[in-house]
């Protein structure tokens, strides 16, 4: 499949774009600022204009990283995650692409004690720090999209901390914890599974007591897929 | 009360100020030059600074600042105006906060083309539509910075406006007999309402984050204005009858 990768040069964008590049013909994009002259990322401000329209052309995802994308101050981080996920969508629209991904953070529903069965039904309690209310705003922009345009939208609420490499590193962080290789594999299953309308997912490594449940996304992806040494330990359904 | 007003040059700002003269101190903030016997300062509402600047010393903030089309002053305005004005009450300890914008930011095509008897507290499906959904992300931020700051929020929503006595809308002439958007109210009590808000204890709110339906009694009953009476205690005085009724041979 076509896939274009936006932020690709922060480091859920780089996570993305290295989990998809192995069987995906994936387009990196960033903004100017980040993308330097020859690191096969193409420049783009994601604004309102005929080269946001010609980026998203021809592609069958698009994934629009928000947590652990690129930082700024608040009025940044809020116009970058209302103002250019609204143009990616419509350029979307506009040309046809039919599954765009959003990758938030279940730090959105981090004021909920660990005992509670917190799923994708629980309303997110998002805070005013700066980059979690700009996370929570991005994913009212994809949900409005999925409501009412021809595209189908998926939210990934990835678990925090998102540690480097495999879900055995992620027992000793947290109980919300998700592996970089986890995180690849749930945005490869994303993709493979394609869009659903509108879809929320709860993804997070599968360690003893996980504070989330993470029955929706086995449903929808097969995520978390069982590995010999995590099979049958404590995964949360 | 000590009250900043923000786009005090839009389409509801006149009324408002005329409503609320004499009963309160009002600092007018504007984007344009305005000429006005209150204290007046030129702010851009998507600039921070600005924003925190001219509310100094103020009790409350009444924001009617709105840009519709344009693609980036939309979200600069609609949503991060109201971010900017968050911050300027948590860092002077504003509590009260007026906040107004389109019923559809709340009462989306999703809910208008399809139901009756919409009410201002359903969860807003404001689509895509650029005035709607920047405004309705600018509601969201106040929302949560209402559960978490002392800070309340009323949000009053309006659609159009009529005079009263001509029963003209505003760039038109009278609409006599060809009925109305149901959700129309005059300009003279638009202005009512926000008075109300800025006037209610806060004891009377049920919560710190409420919205009203702003539109005069009307016999549609695609929208419910009750809320609207009951708490705030606004009574329109215009029905704008001549446009929703017509003669019978």
């Amino acid at each position: 499949m076509k896939l274009l990768v936006t932020s690709a040069n922060s480091r859920l964008g780089q996570i993305a774009g290295k989990a998809l590049s192995a069987t995906h013909d994936v387009t990196l994009t960033d903004l100017p600022q980040f993308a330097a002259a020859g690191d096969g990322v193409v420049a783009n401000d994601l604004n309102h204009d005929e080269a946001m329209d010609d980026l998203v052309t021809g592609m069958d995802v698009v994934i629009f990283p928000g947590i652990e994308s690129h930082t700024g101050d608040a009025s940044w981080l809020i116009d970058h995650h209302t103002r250019r996920s609204y143009n990616v969508l419509r350029a979307c629209v506009d040309a046809g692409v039919p599954h765009a991904i959003y990758l938030s953070t279940l730090q959105l529903l981090d004021d909920y004690e660990e005992r509670l069965t917190v799923s994708e039904r629980w309303r997110p309690l998002p805070s005013t720090e700066d980059e979690i209310l700009a996370v929570h705003l991005g994913e009212y922009v994809f949900r409005e999209y999925a409501r009412e345009e021809p595209i189908s939208t998926t939210i990934l609420r990835l678990g925090f901390p998102i540690i480097d490499g495999d879900r055995a590193g992620a027992e000793s962080v947290g109980s919300a914890a998700v592996a970089t290789d986890d995180v690849g594999l749930a945005i490869n299953a994303t993709v493979e599974a394609g869009g659903d309308g509108y879809r929320l997912l709860h993804i997070q490594s599968p360690v003893p007591n996980a504070r989330y449940l993470l029955g929706n996304a086995e449903l929808a992806i097969g995520f978390p897929e069982q590995k010999e040494s995590l099979a049958g330990e404590g995964a949360a359904r | 009360m000590k009250i900043l007003i923000l786009g005090g040059n839009g389409m509801l700002g006149p009324p408002v100020i005329d409503n609320l003269s004499g009963r309160h101190e009002l600092r007018i903030t504007d984007i344009n030059e305005l000429e006005t016997e209150h204290d007046y300062r030129q702010v851009d509402v998507s600039n921070l600074e600005q924003v925190v600047d001219a509310a100094e010393g103020m009790d409350a903030i009444v924001n009617l600042s709105v840009l519709r089309p344009h693609r980036q002053i939309a979200f600069d305005v609609n949503t991060r105006g109201n971010y900017n004005m968050a911050i300027a009450a948590k860092t002077h300890g504003i509590r009260r906060l007026i906040n107004t914008g389109p019923h559809f930011q709340l009462a989306g095509r999703n809910y208008e083309e399809f139901n009756f008897e919409l009410t201002p507290d359903m969860p807003p499906q404001p689509g895509t539509r650029l005035y709607a959904i920047t405004k309705a992300l600018g509601q969201e931020i106040l929302k949560v910075f209402s559960e978490h700051e002392d800070i309340y929020v009323q949000t009053l929503l309006f659609y159009n406006f009529y005079d009263a006595e001509t029963l003209s809308a505003p760039n038109g002439g009278p609409r006599i007999g060809t009925d109305l958007t149901p959700f129309s109210v005059s300009w003279t009590d638009a202005a009512q309402a926000i008075r109300c808000a800025l006037e209610l204890p806060f004891a009377k709110l049920p919560s710190r984050c409420e919205t009203y339906y702003i539109f005069t009694d009307l016999p549609h009953q695609k929208f419910d204005n009750s809320k609207t009476r009951a708490q705030l205690g606004w009574r329109p005085r215009h029905f704008l009858e001549g446009v929703w009724t017509k003669p019978i041979a």
